[in-house]
């Protein structure tokens, strides 16, 4: 058994040698590091109809061992807003090896909106109807129209609401995480009893100005369609400061007396230079 | 070591042992030898894994179950219809068809997040790069075909794949696991081995000697061969000769206990590091709604969104957003602090607790004010309109939320000393219950 003493001590000796080899390999020899990436700015402007090549300006990415990396670097993710109105991009770089490294940058957008909606008429539901009213759609600057997205927000039962106005918000959000609400009344109206004609009509039913712009009611009246002078305007508008406002507009019969039809006006004031 | 000119044989005249004991001593006898044959074939097998066998790499994306209904709750089985889709051959040949090739190389599996409406679909293949271009190929393909497969739910994108930066499972680890059950394996062929030998030699001893007593009568046994090994052991006696062992000297074992003790317990307050938790509890409630297709939502079903809410919060996306406020938010060459979200929902409920962990106090609370701040436009993505009504929050934490182990680390320290001292003098103590004889 002498002999199976030696063969054991020679294969150790053996294995030794290729697990020291190896080990030397793996620990000295091999490169185990990713790409290192260099980013001239760790903050960018784009606009919003720039491509993706505008997100790699001035990223570029070196190997220890393959150079210059820079062909392998991939956006690999652009994450929602943040509160601050900003954007995070996630750049991926890979090595010949099949190193991976990561690098961060903030994004933020020089002309970007938030989601803004479009009303072709007067916000009217029939009761018991559970649907959104007809006319509203809304368009975003990445990922136009979001019609699909827009939700209408209550409290309480929908579908116990009687005739007139209700409160509701609507909200549209897009692919970016951003979300625009705005704050509306609806009609509820009895189908059976409904005239078919509205006397008011305006050119925009919402309109987004920017902060101090001008603002004058009575421009949105369509012209032709009623005496201005039996047309009075409720309006809260203030363009000094950000934020949703309506604007009722309100006919009366021709003594001046009873309210025969109404319509809104939603005017939302977005801040200067806001994302 | 035993010399190799010794043989084990029952002693004239005694009783022999059963067969199997016999064995035992005499493979005993061969340990150093079985040792470096286990040992050598672990660090090859070890270095064969490493070179030969391909690493898998995973890459993840977080997908959102929405049903169409939306007053529908999330049903057991769409899980099942999900993982055939996503792992049928269908999607599999449209995301090959993609990338150019012949066909989808790596694995597809589905896992439902807990009891949220949340699918972690992974792609598993061979390098990082492929990993992540089949997932986003199975992404970028998905909605197309399950629009004729799955007609009442939809999938949101919560998280997208990623390239990942590492295996998925650990190479030294793994491979060392295969190579010491290869060690192992050897270990036991050998041992094998070496029985059917001592069988086979034992065989044509006895038939030898049996000649040979026929013959002459005389002892068969050369100069120098153990005859007889034999271990009588006696518990009782041997647990008051350890007993007998560590008072005579009690004192000193003692003082190695205090030692040992004193030891861990400056061990555990050097490593201390004591960390903050900010926490608050809230309610998390949908909001009524309408959409566009004129699905009504009513806000009472909130228990899915208990459910989901937990993992919106530690999502990698928000985890991200957070991650770079608090740089952004944090004055320049202030500390540079960590810290770690986690969220959990009670059983049934929208009950949701959120809690930040930090060594910093304050910057514990204030990334939870920013997780609060953030979380909006990562469930805008996923749940559409939430509200949050908190119910309690700690404020900036005062005191740490761990206690610094020491005393438990002394104590575990004097007990690993009481245990080896007790394990040499019972060793000790075991060399006089074996007799061993031979002809000198």
């Amino acid at each position: 058994m002498r002999k199976l003493r030696i063969m054991s001590v020679i294969l150790l000796a053996v294995s030794l040698i290729i697990f020291g080899v190896f080990f030397v390999r793996e620990r000295f020899l091999i490169d185990r590091t990713g790409p290192e990436f260099k980013i001239e700015d760790d903050k960018i402007t784009i606009s919003v109809k720039d491509d993706e090549t505008a997100l790699m300006n001035g990223v570029t990415a070196s190997d220890a061992r393959d150079g210059d990396v820079t062909d392998s670097v991939i956006v690999e993710n652009i994450s929602p807003f943040m509160d601050n109105g900003s954007r995070i991009i996630t750049y991926a770089a890979m090595d010949s090896d099949g190193h991976v490294s990561h690098a961060k940058r903030t994004l933020t957008y020089s002309d970007y909106t938030s989601p803004k909606f479009h009303f072709s008429q007067p916000l009217r539901l029939p009761r018991n109807t559970g649907m959104l009213p007809e006319g509203i759609t809304a368009e975003d600057c990445f990922d136009g129209d979001v019609t699909r997205n827009i939700l209408l927000l209550y409290e309480g039962d929908f579908n116990r609401v009687n005739f007139g106005e209700l409160d509701v918000t609507l909200k549209v959000s897009n692919s970016a995480g951003d979300a625009s609400y705005l704050p509306v009344t609806i009609e509820i109206y009895n189908p059976e009893s409904d005239r078919a004609d509205s006397q008011l009509s305006l050119t925009d039913y919402v309109i987004y100005l920017d902060q101090d712009a001008a603002f004058e009611p009575k421009t949105y009246l369509r012209p032709g369609t009623i005496d201005i002078s039996r047309v009075s305007i409720e309006s809260d508008v203030n363009t000094h400061i950000p934020g949703s406002y309506s604007v009722k507009y309100s006919v009366t019969d021709s003594e001046g007396g009873t309210v025969t039809d109404s319509v809104r006006l939603y005017v939302v004031v977005t801040e200067k230079g806001a994302n | 070591m035993q010399s190799d000119r010794y043989t084990v044989e029952a002693a004239p005249g005694k009783e022999q042992g059963p067969d199997l004991y016999r064995v035992f001593l005499y493979i005993v006898k061969y340990w150093f030898s079985l040792l470096l044959l286990a040992v050598s074939v672990t660090l090859i097998s070890f270095v064969a894994f490493s070179m030969l066998k391909p690493l898998p790499y995973d890459s993840s994306a977080t997908l959102v179950i929405q049903n169409i209904n939306e007053n529908q709750s999330y049903a057991t089985d769409s899980t099942n219809k999900l993982q055939t889709f996503f792992t049928g051959a269908e999607l599999k040949n449209a995301a090959a068809r993609d990338l150019g090739l012949s066909g989808f190389q790596g694995s597809v599996n589905i896992e439902r997040l807990g009891e949220s409406n949340l699918l972690k679909v992974t792609v598993r293949a061979d390098s990082p790069s492929l990993a992540y271009r089949e997932a986003m190929a199975v992404l970028d393909n998905y909605e197309e075909i399950a629009r004729e497969l799955i007609v009442d739910m939809k999938l949101v994108v919560l998280e997208s794949p990623k390239l990942p930066e590492a295996p998925a499972v650990s190479p030294a680890r793994q491979n060392m696991k295969y190579a010491l059950a290869l060690g192992v394996f050897a270990l036991v062929i050998a041992c094998v081995w070496l029985a059917a030998r001592f069988f086979m030699r034992d065989a044509a001893r006895r038939t030898k000697r049996a000649g040979k007593r026929r013959n002459s009568g005389s002892s068969p046994e050369r100069k120098g061969t153990i005859v007889d090994m034999d271990i009588d052991l006696d518990p009782v006696r041997l647990f008051f000769d350890v007993m007998n062992g560590f008072f005579s000297k009690a004192w000193l074992y003692i003082a190695l206990m205090i030692v040992g003790g004193a030891l861990c317990f400056f061990a555990a307050r050097f490593r201390y590091t004591p960390y903050y938790e900010a926490s608050t509890t809230f309610t998390v409630n949908s909001v009524s709604r309408i959409n566009d297709i004129g699905n009504v939502r009513k806000s009472a079903m909130t228990t899915t969104m208990g459910n989901t809410f937990p993992y919106v919060l530690t999502s990698d996306t928000l985890k991200n957003l957070v991650k770079q406020d608090m740089k952004d938010r944090t004055p320049e060459g202030s500390a540079d602090y960590s810290a770690s979200i986690s969220a959990s929902a009670a059983s049934e409920t929208n009950l949701v607790s959120l809690r930040v962990q930090s060594p910093d106090p304050q910057y514990a609370y204030d990334t939870l004010q920013s997780v609060l701040r953030n979380y909006p436009s990562v469930s805008n993505l996923v749940l559409g309109e939430v509200t949050l009504t908190q119910m309690d929050e700690s404020g900036v934490p005062v005191n740490p939320a761990n206690a610094p182990a020491d005393k438990k680390a002394a104590a575990a320290g004097a007990v690993l000393v009481l245990f080896f001292t007790l394990a040499w003098l019972t060793l000790r103590s075991l060399k006089q219950f074996v007799t061993v004889e031979r002809v000198e």
